[in-house]
């Protein structure tokens, strides 16, 4: 049966205004809020500049302080893209959109957005310029040969590194020929600026990467374990540094 | 830590549970599991938007103050849209 789809809303400053500004639990106001937030019937459509507005108008007519929109509208519009990088139909290394598609099975919240990443590092940071600041969290998805034990599942926050010249243009020349490679975007996107601040990996070592449909049994079998954790990182409040910045290895 | 708790769940429910865990493909327990997950972020996310209440209702403004609020900000900001 196809997922059923959520009517898609634009809620009007004063709506938000007045949802906070109500005492009665019954006012109009406050349920169409919490149909959105509470209950996930509607989808919001957020544009930059309505963004801005609401969080403007907390400021200046609600007198939030800086504080109060980073801690609590933060949380409420906090936008997380959860992202893959692989290559198709080359087993364990397809094991990054392999999982977003589980994840996909899954019901979001509307500040989640999942997207398969793999179509080329340059025209990922192309359309992250076209929209700075978009995504407060990501949570890339992905297979890479770290010289781990093979089926190692590992979920890390990624600390940018120092970056030569050399690197980056070694990059861009891997990108712009086809490798798909999740530390190819990393280091593109950090270069130019574009990576939201807070970036999770959520990786794992392939034990088989040849070609061929489907993963080898080790990888699939931390397909559930995956989901769990992205699911938690991408829906957490609080940054992942917050809760203690733990790294994952299994 | 895990802790394990019993509950009797009556015949609706648990059919209920078994139709999403069939169609999920995923064990009874995980479907559980997720589901007292979903109820604790709805309360957490309940408390956010209460707090976040209480913080604009200090400044003394009411529900019905809302509309003219906005616009009379509109007029100050984007005059040529007013």
């Amino acid at each position: 049966m196809p997922r059923k789809q959520r009517v898609k809303i634009v809620i009007d400053t004063n709506v938000f205004v007045g949802n906070f500004l109500a005492r009665n639990p019954r006012s109009a106001n406050r349920r169409v809020v919490r149909s959105w937030f509470i209950t996930r019937r509607f989808k919001l459509v957020l544009s930059d500049e309505i963004e801005t507005e609401y969080l403007r108008i907390f400021r200046e007519v609600l007198d939030f302080d800086s504080a109060s929109i980073s801690g609590h509208l933060g949380e409420i519009f906090l936008r997380v893209l959860i992202g893959s990088v692989g290559y198709k139909n080359l087993r364990d290394l397809s094991f990054g959109p392999l999982l977003l598609s589980c994840l996909s099975e899954l019901g979001w919240p509307d500040t989640v957005e999942l997207e398969d990443l793999s179509y080329g590092p340059i025209a990922v940071m192309q359309n992250w310029q076209d929209a700075p600041g978009r995504y407060q969290r990501a949570i890339f998805l992905s297979a890479v040969p770290r010289g781990r034990q093979p089926g190692t599942l590992e979920l890390y926050q990624w600390q940018p590194p120092e970056l030569t010249t050399d690197l980056v243009q070694e990059r861009i020349n891997e990108g712009v020929t086809g490798v798909i490679s999740l530390d190819n975007l990393l280091v593109i996107c950090q270069h130019f600026g574009v990576l939201p601040p807070e970036v999770i990996c959520v990786e794992v070592e392939p034990v088989n990467s040849e070609f061929g449909s489907e993963c080898s049994e080790a990888i699939v079998a931390r397909l559930a374990a995956a989901t769990d954790l992205v699911r938690h990182e991408a829906l957490s409040e609080q940054t992942h540094a917050a809760r203690g910045g733990v790294c994952l290895r299994d | 830590m895990s802790t394990a708790i019993e509950i009797q769940l009556d015949e609706r429910q648990q059919a209920a549970l078994e139709r999403v865990a069939q169609q999920r493909k995923v064990s009874l327990r995980r479907v559980l599991k997720r589901a007292v997950d979903e109820f604790i972020e709805r309360l957490a996310d309940e408390e956010l938007i209460e707090s976040t209440a209480r913080l604009a209702q200090r400044t003394g403004y009411r529900e019905e103050d809302a509309v003219e609020l906005v616009r009379e900000w509109r007029r100050k900001n984007y005059p040529e849209k007013a």
